[in-house]
C-alpha cells in the first residue's frame, strides 16, 4: 500500500482553532465548535457545527454527482466492477450552482416564513478559485438571523459545497464565515482523510470507507472497511485515569479487545512519545475465518491479518486503541494510522 | 412558542402523573442548581459513594416495610465520576458549572459531558435524589 507523507499538522490547525473533519471535507473554527450532526453517507453529506454558546452554527452539505450507467449489460458490468473499485466515476461537468443555490435559499426563506419576518438574500457572482479548480458564489441572507456562505464546485473531487454560517450576530457571522471558507478543504489529500471532531483528530487511508461510528460519553470508535474484508476501526478512550485504578492499560488492552496472551504476537512500539502495546495474529480460527471469506467477496486477499495497538496519552487522559485486519500486501497500516493519530 | 410546546406546557404543569416534562430552553436548563434530596444519607469513599434511600414513610410504606421485613434504607452505590457529580450536587453549582468541571477534571470535551451529565441529572432527578432551583430559589 502506498503511504503518502501527508500528516495533518497540529501547529497549523490548534491553538486559537478547532479542526472539523469529516468524510474528506475539513476546515477550522474558533475553539470549543462541536459536531452536532453528521451524515454517514460520503456522497451526499451532511455537517452541522454549534458554537460554545449555541447563538451561531456552521452548516455544510455537499454532494458528489456521479455518472449512471446506461442500462445495459456493459452498463451493469461497470456497475459491479465499480463497487468493488471503490472509486465511483465522479462527474467532473460544472453542475448548475445557481439552480441549486436557489433550490437552497427558497428552504431559508421557508423556515424564514414561519418566524414571519422578512427574507432578503443577495448572491456574488461567479468566481473562481485555487487556480480554478473551484467555481462558486459567494451568498448572504438575512431575516430571522444571518446567514453567509458559499456554493462552489471542486473540479478535482466533483463535489457540489454548500458551506454557510448562520447566527444572529451580522459582524460576528461574518467573522467566523471568512475564517471558515479560507480554510476549507474538501477533498482528501495525498490519499488521507482527515476525521477530526470533539478531540479526535485522526487521519484514514480515503480508500476506506466509514461504515459505523459509536459518539458515547468517554468513547469514540470509528469503524472504516473497504471491499475485501480490509477493516480498521480507531477507538479513543476518555477517563485513562478512571481506566488505570481498577486493571493496568496492558490487562485492560487484552481484556477489552477479547485478545488471548497464548494466541497473539506481543510487542512494544513507540506512538507519538508514548509507548504502545503491540499484538498481531494471523487469523486461524474456523468461525473467524468464514467471516473473513464472507467479507472478502470476490477479493482474492482475505484479511486474514490482524494488528492493533493501544497507548495511553498521559497529558489528555486518553486511551487510544487501533485495530486493523489486512490482507497479505498491506504492509505498516497500522503504523502509518497509529502516527498520524493526533493524541496531544 | 408553537402550539405543541404550548400543549406540553401545559400539560407538565397540570397533569403531573402524565410525566411530560414541559420543554425548557437550554439556557434555562445551564442555570438549574441541582440540590441533594434533604432525606438521603450518603457516605463518601476513596473512588465510590453510597447512597441510603429510606423507604417511604407513609402508612402503605410503613405496612410493607413490616411485611416484608424490608431494611429501613436501601442502598445505592455511584462510580467514581457519579460521585463527583453528587459531591457538587450542593444548590449552589449550576448545571453549567458541573458540566465545565467535570469537563476539566477528566479532560473531556465539553459536547461529550453535556449529553450524559444531563442525563444522570435526568436519572437522579426522575428517582427523587435530587431537585432543581431555579435562580431565586423556586423548585422545579
Amino acid at each position: 500500500m502506498a503511504v503518502s507523507s501527508l500528516k495533518t499538522n497540529m501547529s497549523e490547525v490548534s491553538g486559537p482553532r478547532t479542526l472539523i473533519g469529516w468524510h474528506g471535507v475539513r476546515f477550522t473554527l474558533p475553539p470549543d465548535w462541536n459536531l452536532m450532526t453528521y451524515s454517514l453517507d460520503p456522497s451526499e453529506g451532511y455537517l452541522k457545527v454549534d458554537s460554545p454558546d449555541n447563538n451561531m452554527f456552521v452548516q455544510v452539505k455537499w454532494s458528489r454527482p456521479t455518472v449512471k450507467p446506461a442500462r445495459s449489460l456493459a452498463g451493469m458490468t461497470m456497475n459491479f466492477i465499480r463497487k468493488y473499485a471503490t472509486k465511483p466515476v465522479v462527474d467532473t461537468s460544472e453542475p448548475d450552482l445557481k439552480q441549486i443555490l436557489d433550490n437552497f435559499l427558497k428552504s431559508a426563506e421557508k423556515k424564514t416564513k414561519k418566524t414571519k419576518t422578512s427574507f432578503d438574500c443577495k448572491v456574488k457572482p461567479r468566481s473562481e478559485e485555487a487556480n480554478g479548480v473551484r467555481v462558486g458564489h459567494p451568498f448572504s441572507w438575512s431575516g430571522g438571523g444571518y446567514g453567509q456562505g458559499k456554493i462552489w464546485h471542486c473540479k478535482e473531487c466533483g463535489k457540489v459545497v454548500i458551506a454557510q454560517v448562520v447566527g444572529q450576530n451580522r459582524d460576528e457571522v461574518g467573522k467566523v464565515a471568512a475564517a471558515l471558507l479560507s480554510d476549507f478543504h474538501d477533498h482528501s489529500e495525498g490519499g488521507w482523510d482527515v476525521w477530526a471532531f470533539y478531540d479526535l483528530v485522526a487521519s484514514i487511508p480515503s480508500d476506506y470507507r466509514l461504515a459505523n461510528q459509536r459518539l458515547h460519553f468517554g468513547q469514540l470508535r470509528l469503524e472504516f472497511d473497504k471491499p475485501g474484508g480490509d477493516k480498521i476501526i480507531l477507538d479513543r478512550w476518555g477517563l485513562a485515569d478512571v481506566l488505570k485504578k481498577r486493571v493496568p492499560i496492558e490487562e485492560w488492552f487484552y481484556n477489552t479487545y477479547d485478545l488471548k496472551r497464548s494466541k497473539v504476537q506481543s510487542e512494544l512500539m513507540q506512538v507519538q512519545g508514548h509507548s504502545a502495546y503491540r499484538v498481531k495474529r494471523k487469523i486461524r480460527n474456523p468461525l473467524d475465518l468464514l467471516r473473513i471469506y464472507k467479507d472478502a467477496g470476490l477479493s482474492m486477499r482475505p484479511a486474514y491479518y490482524y494488528d492493533a495497538c493501544c497507548w495511553e496519552c498521559e497529558e489528555t487522559n486518553k486511551i487510544y486503541a487501533i485495530q486493523v485486519w489486512h490482507n497479505r500486501t498491506v504492509q505498516g497500516l497500522l503504523e502509518s494510522v497509529a502516527e498520524r493519530c493526533e493524541c496531544h | 412558542m408553537s402550539l405543541s410546546q404550548k400543549i406540553r406546557n401545559f400539560a407538565g404543569k397540570n397533569l403531573p402523573f402524565l410525566r411530560m416534562r414541559p420543554a425548557m430552553e437550554k439556557s434555562r436548563i445551564m442555570s438549574l442548581r441541582p440540590v441533594r434530596h434533604s432525606a438521603i444519607e450518603w457516605e463518601q469513599n476513596d473512588d465510590f459513594t453510597i447512597l441510603r434511600i429510606p423507604n417511604r414513610k407513609d402508612k402503605l410504606g410503613k405496612i410493607m416495610t413490616l411485611w416484608f421485613r424490608m431494611p429501613e434504607t436501601r442502598a445505592v452505590e455511584l462510580d467514581e465520576l457519579g460521585s463527583f457529580v453528587w459531591g457538587m450536587c450542593d444548590g449552589e453549582n449550576t448545571v453549567d458549572k458541573i458540566i465545565k468541571s467535570v469537563s476539566t477534571r477528566y479532560k473531556l470535551n465539553r459536547r461529550e459531558v453535556e449529553m450524559s451529565v444531563a442525563t444522570y441529572l435526568q436519572m437522579l432527578a426522575d428517582r427523587n435524589f435530587i431537585g432543581f432551583f431555579e435562580r431565586g430559589g423556586k423548585t422545579t
